[in-house]
């Protein structure tokens, strides 16, 4: 005798397929992607306890090269008020996973304990790779500064960030490389300072200095002292090194360049091998040694104002702290470990 | 004896579902929770009890390949305490460990989505596969196993591979590892599933092959959680305690996210569909026990599926209660089962071919040579 069947199992199989993928199509949360707010910059900034945050989104009309970089700001105590506040004055839900770069202030960054990059990184709103820049000024002003080439400044700035080592020799920094300096000893976070300039008719960016923090104390470093520690951190790996003699002017590209630190108790060395090319320009009167020499001077004296500036603020910029703590030994627990260290900087140079 | 052949895998089979069962839940959460615990020092606590797990899972190896503990000689009684065991065993797991990756694909592949679509969608998935048995399971694991492999290719190529001695250093075995060995027991010891379930050797390849295959999928469970741990710790070093979902995290960091963005669909796809042959297995589990009592009926398998979609949405519902049961007392409940069931089956097992052999023994040795021709006859004419 057949078995009675009320529904045959493939049929039941595939009633199960179609019920689950009518159920995910009308789910209310999965909002479409012409219904969010694209985020491409943001500013953060403390202001009187108040978290000031701004938004740059693209509007295109669907016509080629018609581009409008909109920036939308709010204040809110909370972030997770802030960015509700931010989709009613867009009309969007927004979204930040694809966000190029974050423009910090300079409050935000020394005083408020990362309770906002710690809220970024916990809820997975940005992405890990997403970069982070200091400003000089106001953020806001930054991210909404209208360039001449017609771009968003926050939009410029994430463009510009990717060949930033290369052109300018700051070091840039991402979401995962500041949680990570942050957690080690000294908690020292370096990343490009950017500001709006005005040359004439012509508005730009500049992120020739570094912002380098302990979240508490922060110093601006120089155009040479940026140079100094982006050779020392081991990410001057490309670009060009200006040298001057006898009043002339002199240039190299930079092939390769590798750098190792050790700490001891009282004495930190630091050896930067690189391998130069003499072919962007050098001095008629100036012959390999000399200006290998020159060099050799220029960048231990770079290196050497990095260290000291960050010293005298307290800030332990080159991690010699997490390097004594990686070798077993305590002593960089002592309150003048950083005020007694000595630095020592040997430069090899090859030229090709 | 149809439920006999739908359990029937290979050797290879078994290797691969060995190699899901470990790899799967500890490259997730278990990495961000680990360095909560025990910082730069993590990765030796996940080669420590992955080892241990590997050595386990040679002991199942041992034990199935004379079949399923529910279908081999042993007293019934011991079956009966076996089968309520690793179901125990098998509902925690599912459903703790379950509302992880139902978290992961909540968070990470969607925006924020309600647990109750994404469980229904992983249920029913993971019901059809446990009901249409091992066999089932065994060969959907090979079919998404070019997948997985990919993955890793694609994520080892691609990877942003820098390591510090500065992140990792220095070596320090200290009381704390134990403390953390203890604590994160729960994503250890999944391995009775694969009690039930009968290892045939493949009949197209030879023992050599099936060694390197050992190997590499030895090698390859070492490479995912203890590399993917050492890989993390560097990535993030001890920041990683803010960072949830590891194996994603570090592969959206890769060589070529400057160009296109990032790049992680690969490994998505690759640790969900680990995530559904594992879930599979774990509804697998449950329902092969509840059918050794109740009988080889359909509705058992939704019924089990239905207890653990339940717990999932109802019970547990977010990533904090998760976290708040898996390091409860039910992690010793977990873990007590899973070691003690997969030894004393095979203690079992080992008493009952001993017996076995020693019954033979003893009749070839009453019998006379008349007599054994007369058996011989009778087996002849049967």
């Amino acid at each position: 005798m057949k078995k009675f069947k009320l529904v045959d199992k493939k049929w039941f199989v595939i009633a199960l397929i179609i019920v689950v993928l009518v159920v995910f199509s009308v789910l209310e949360e999965q909002k479409s992607v012409s219904t969010r707010a694209i985020v491409l910059a943001i500013s953060l900034d403390l202001k009187d306890d108040e978290y000031e945050m701004g938004i740059q989104v693209l509007k295109t009309d669907g016509q080629q090269g018609k581009q409008e970089f909109i920036t939308y700001s709010t204040t809110g105590t909370q972030m997770t008020e802030v960015i509700a506040k931010l989709s009613q004055d867009t009309g969007q839900t927004v979204s930040l996973c694809h966000t190029m770069v974050l423009i910090l202030g300079q409050d935000l960054l020394t005083k408020d304990k990362d309770r906002a990059i710690r809220f970024f990184v916990e809820n997975e709103e940005l992405c890990n790779n997403t970069m982070i820049v200091a400003s000089k000024g106001s953020p806001l002003e930054v991210l909404s500064a209208k360039l001449s080439n017609g771009q968003g400044g926050g939009y410029y700035i994430g463009g510009m960030l990717r060949n930033i080592v290369t052109d300018l020799g700051v070091v840039p920094i991402i979401v995962k490389d500041y949680i990570k300096n942050r957690y080690r000893i000294g908690g020292s976070v370096y990343m490009p300072c950017v500001s709006v300039e005005k040359s004439g008719e012509t508005t730009y960016i500049s992120a020739k200095e570094s912002f380098v923090t302990d979240g508490h104390n922060y110093v601006i470093l120089s155009e040479t002292a940026t140079k100094g520690l982006s050779l020392t951190l081991n990410k001057l790996k490309s670009g060009q090194l200006a040298y001057s003699f006898d009043e002339k002017m002199g240039q190299v590209d930079i092939v390769k360049s590798s750098s190792d630190i050790k700490a001891q108790k009282d004495t930190a060395t630091v050896k930067i091998k690189a391998q130069l090319n003499d072919r962007a320009y050098v001095p008629e009167n100036i012959d390999e040694k000399r200006s290998v020499e020159v060099l050799q001077k220029n960048i231990t004296s770079y290196v050497e104002e990095c260290f000291a500036t960050c010293r005298e603020q307290g800030i332990d910029v080159f991690f010699l702290g997490q390097r004594v703590y990686a070798q077993g030994k305590d002593f960089y627990i002592q309150s003048d470990f950083l005020e007694n260290m000595q630095l020592k900087v040997e430069v090899d140079i090859t030229m090709k | 004896m149809e439920n006999n052949q739908k359990n029937k895998i290979y050797e290879e089979q078994f290797l691969l579902l060995a190699f899901i069962s470990v790899v799967t839940f500890k490259i997730v959460m278990l990495p961000q929770y680990l360095i909560s615990s025990v910082a730069n020092n993590s990765y030796m606590v996940m080669a420590f009890m992955v080892a241990i797990e590997i050595m386990m899972l040679a002991v199942v190896y041992g034990t199935v390949k004379n079949g399923s503990i529910l279908e081999q000689d042993f007293p019934k009684w011991l079956k009966a305490v076996f089968a309520i065991l690793i179901l125990v065993s098998s509902v925690i797991k599912s459903t703790v460990r379950g509302s992880e990756g139902v978290a992961y694909i909540a968070t990470s592949l969607y925006a924020n989505v309600s647990w109750v679509y994404i469980t229904l969608a992983l249920i029913m998935v993971g019901i059809y596969i446990a009901q249409r048995g091992a066999k089932v399971l065994a060969r959907s694991a090979q079919i998404f196993f070019w997948i997985i492999a990919f993955a890793c290719v694609f994520f080892i190529v691609f990877s942003n591979i820098k390591l510090d001695p500065l992140d990792l250093m220095p070596f320090k075995i200290s009381g704390e590892l134990a403390v953390a060995c203890d604590k994160y027991l729960m994503w250890f010891g999944d391995f009775t599933p694969l009690l039930l379930v009968t290892v045939t050797p493949s009949k197209n390849h030879g023992k050599k092959r099936l060694a390197i295959w050992t190997t590499l999928a030895i090698l390859g469970a070492f490479l995912l959680t203890v590399g993917v741990m050492i890989l993390f710790i560097c990535t993030f070093g001890e920041a990683g305690e803010l960072v949830g979902n590891a194996f994603l995290s570090v592969s959206s960091l890769n060589k070529i996210f400057f160009m296109i963005g990032s790049a992680d669909l690969p490994t998505v796809l690759s640790w969900l569909v680990m995530y559904i042959i594992k879930f599979s297995m774990l509804i697998y589990a449950t329902s092969t026990c509840a059918k050794f009592f109740f009988g080889d009926k359909f509705i058992l398998s939704i019924i089990s599926g239905v207890i653990i979609y339940c717990i999932i949405c109802f019970g547990i519902g977010n990533l904090n209660t998760n976290y708040r049961l898996d390091v409860s007392w039910l992690r010793y409940v977990a873990f007590f089962i899973e070691f003690i069931v997969t030894i004393t089956a095979y203690i079992a097992m080992r008493v009952c071919q001993s017996k076995k052999e020693k019954q033979q023994n003893n009749t070839s040795e009453n019998m006379t040579p008349q007599n054994a021709n007369q058996t011989n006859e009778l087996q002849g004419e049967i």
